[in-house]
C-alpha cells in the first residue's frame, strides 16, 4: 500500500473514531437528562399520591370531626387521633383486618399531626400525635404538610394544626 | 423453452442468486411482521393497561366521594372477583390485577358496553363505615316486580341511568315477559313462587338472573334475606341466601346479582363496621372520663351500643338474626346521638 494510501485509510479511522466518541457522548447526556425528567416525574407522581392520601385520610370516619353530624372540610378530631395512632400501633403486631386495612391504604410511610396554634409543645397525645409509621428501606418524597383544623369535642375548641406526611420505599 | 432447458453454470448461479434474494426477502419481511405483531399485542396490552389505571382512579375517586352517580364512557370488558381474601377487576387484556380487597364494590361479574354507571353512597351504622360503590351499565336490565312496597323503594334506589322498569305483579307477569336483547335482566321480586319458567324469553340461560328480597319484621329495609337466582334449562335454579342490612346493600344485591361478590362486599362492610364500632367504643371510654359531669353518663350506654354492635358484626356466617339484634343496637345509637346533639350540649358520639 502507498505511503498516501495509508494516510488516508488512518484519516478516515480517526474520523470515523471522533464520531463514534461523539455519539457516544451524545447517547450519555439524553440518557442522563430523561434520567432526570424521569426522576422528576415519579417525585411528582409520589407527591401527588401523598396529597391524595392526607385528603382521604381527612374524610376517614376514624378522623373526621362530627360537628351537629356534618363534616368539615380538612377537619380532624384530636379526642380520634390518639385512639387511632395507638390502635394502628397495637395492632401493627398482630396480622389482623385492622392493620391489613390501614397498611393497605398507607404502606410504608409516617403520618403525624402537629398543633401549631395556640398551643406548640410538641408534646406526645397532648398537641403531637403519631397516626401511623412503618418505615421502608429509604425516605423516597420530600415530607409534605397539609395544613387542617383541629378540633376538640370535649371543650369545643378549634385549633390549627399540620399534617405531615412521608412516604417510604 | 429451449433457452430455458440450455442453463449453464452461470444460469444455475444467477438463479440461485434470485432465490437467496427472495429468502433474505422473507426472513427481513417476517422480522418486520413480527416486530409488528409483538408492537400490537403490547400495544393492545399497554392500553388495557391505561383502562385498568383509569378505571382505578375513577374508583377512587367514588371512593373519596359520597352519594354521586356519574356515567363515564367505557367501551372495555370488565370482569369482576371478589373472595374472602383477594377482590379483584381486570380489564381486557391487561397484564395484572387491580385490587380493592379492602372496599366495596357492587357489580356484576362482567360488564361490556359503552358506558359504566358508577353510584357512590356512604354505608351508615348509624356512624359512617365507608363508601359503597355500585357499577354497572345500560346493558344490564333490571326489572322489578311490583309486589311490595320494598320493590317500590328499591326501584327508586337505583340509580336514574340505569336500564329498570317497574311491571305489575300479577302471577305469569314474568313468564310473559320477553327478552329485550340485553346482556343480562334480573328480575326483583319479593315471591319466588312467580318465577315460573320464562316462556316468552329467547334463550335465557346466562342472560336471566333474579333477586327475591324478603325483609325482617321491622321496617321493609331495616334487615332481611335476600336469594339469587340464575337461569339454566330447568329453570330459574337458587344460587344461594344472604342477609341484607339497609336499602344500600339491597341496591348492591340488585347491581350485583350474584351471590358471591354480594356476600363478600357485605363482609367487608361488616369488618369495618366492627372496627370502627371498637374504635369509637374506646373513644366513649375516653369521654367517660373525661367529659363534664353533666355529660359523663351518656358515655357508658353509647359503649353498650357500640359493643353490641361490634360483636353482632363480628358473626360469620353473616345471618338474618344478627342483622336484627345490629339494627336494634344502631337505633338505640342514633337515637342516644341524636338525643345528645338535640337537647344537651355533649360531645357527639358520631
Amino acid at each position: 500500500m502507498k505511503k498516501k494510501a495509508q494516510l488516508q485509510m488512518s484519516e478516515t479511522i480517526f474520523v470515523v473514531f471522533i464520531i463514534l466518541i461523539i455519539i457516544l457522548f451524545g447517547f450519555i447526556a439524553y440518557s442522563k437528562f430523561q434520567e432526570g425528567a424521569i426522576k422528576e416525574q415519579q417525585k411528582r407522581f409520589r407527591n401527588m399520591r401523598v396529597i391524595e392520601l392526607a385528603h382521604r385520610l381527612s374524610a376517614w370516619p376514624e378522623l373526621e370531626c362530627s360537628v351537629a353530624s356534618t363534616s368539615k372540610f380538612v377537619c380532624l378530631d384530636t379526642t380520634k387521633l390518639m385512639i387511632l395512632g395507638n390502635f394502628i400501633n397495637k395492632s401493627k403486631h398482630e396480622s389482623t383486618y385492622a392493620f391489613n386495612y390501614y397498611f393497605d391504604l398507607l404502606r410504608n410511610s409516617k403520618i403525624s399531626v402537629t398543633e401549631i396554634y395556640p398551643s406548640h409543645t410538641q408534646t406526645l397525645g397532648v398537641d403531637y400525635w403519631i397516626l401511623y409509621e412503618n418505615q421502608g428501606k429509604t425516605r423516597t418524597t420530600e415530607v409534605i404538610w397539609v395544613p387542617v383544623n383541629l378540633y376538640n369535642p370535649l371543650v369545643k375548641t378549634y385549633a390549627l394544626g399540620i399534617m405531615e406526611l412521608q412516604i417510604y420505599e | 423453452m429451449v433457452r430455458k432447458m440450455r442453463w449453464g453454470k452461470r444460469g444455475f448461479a444467477i438463479q440461485f442468486n434470485w432465490l437467496f434474494v427472495l429468502l433474505g426477502g422473507v426472513v427481513i419481511l417476517g422480522f418486520f411482521f413480527s416486530i409488528i405483531n409483538n408492537q400490537t399485542v403490547k400495544q393492545e396490552g399497554e392500553t388495557a393497561q391505561k383502562s385498568t389505571q383509569e378505571i382505578n382512579d375513577l374508583l377512587k375517586v367514588s371512593l373519596s366521594s359520597r352519594d354521586t352517580q356519574k356515567i363515564v364512557s367505557f367501551e372495555k370488558k370488565i370482569a369482576f372477583s371478589c373472595d374472602d381474601e383477594i377482590s379483584a377487576f381486570y380489564i381486557g387484556s391487561a397484564y395484572k390485577y387491580s385490587r380493592y380487597d379492602y372496599n366495596a364494590i357492587f357489580s356484576p361479574t362482567e360488564l361490556e358496553g359503552t358506558e359504566l354507571i358508577v353510584q357512590t353512597l356512604v354505608f351508615e351504622a348509624p356512624f359512617k363505615v365507608l363508601p359503597l360503590v355500585h357499577v354497572t351499565n345500560r346493558d344490564t336490565e333490571y326489572v322489578f316486580v311490583e309486589d311490595a312496597p320494598v320493590i317500590t323503594i328499591a326501584y327508586n334506589s337505583l340509580p336514574e341511568n340505569v336500564t329498570k322498569s317497574l311491571i305489575p305483579a300479577p302471577l305469569g307477569t314474568i313468564a310473559a315477559y320477553p327478552n329485550n336483547n340485553y346482556d343480562h335482566t334480573v328480575f326483583v321480586l319479593t315471591d319466588e313462587s312467580k318465577l315460573a319458567g320464562l316462556t316468552n324469553f329467547d334463550n335465557p340461560n346466562n342472560k336471566a338472573y333474579a333477586v327475591v328480597i324478603k325483609s325482617g319484621s321491622g321496617t321493609v329495609i331495616d334487615y332481611g334475606n335476600i336469594t339469587f337466582y340464575f337461569h339454566d334449562s330447568s329453570g330459574f335454579v337458587d344460587n344461594g341466601t344472604a342477609p341484607f342490612l339497609g336499602l344500600d346493600t339491597i341496591s348492591g344485591a340488585i347491581i350485583s346479582h350474584d351471590r358471591e361478590i354480594y356476600e363478600c362486599n357485605l363482609k367487608k362492610i361488616m369488618q369495618r363496621v366492627e372496627l370502627l364500632a371498637g374504635l369509637h367504643s374506646q373513644r366513649m371510654f375516653n369521654y367517660t372520663n373525661l367529659a363534664s359531669a353533666i355529660c359523663r353518663d351518656n358515655y357508658p350506654l353509647a359503649q353498650i351500643h357500640l359493643d353490641n354492635i361490634r360483636t353482632y358484626a363480628s358473626r360469620r356466617p353473616l345471618t338474618v338474626g344478627d342483622f336484627q339484634v345490629l339494627v336494634g343496637a344502631m337505633g338505640d345509637l342514633k337515637s342516644l346521638n341524636s338525643y345528645l346533639l338535640t337537647k344537651t350540649e355533649c360531645p357527639l358520639i358520631y
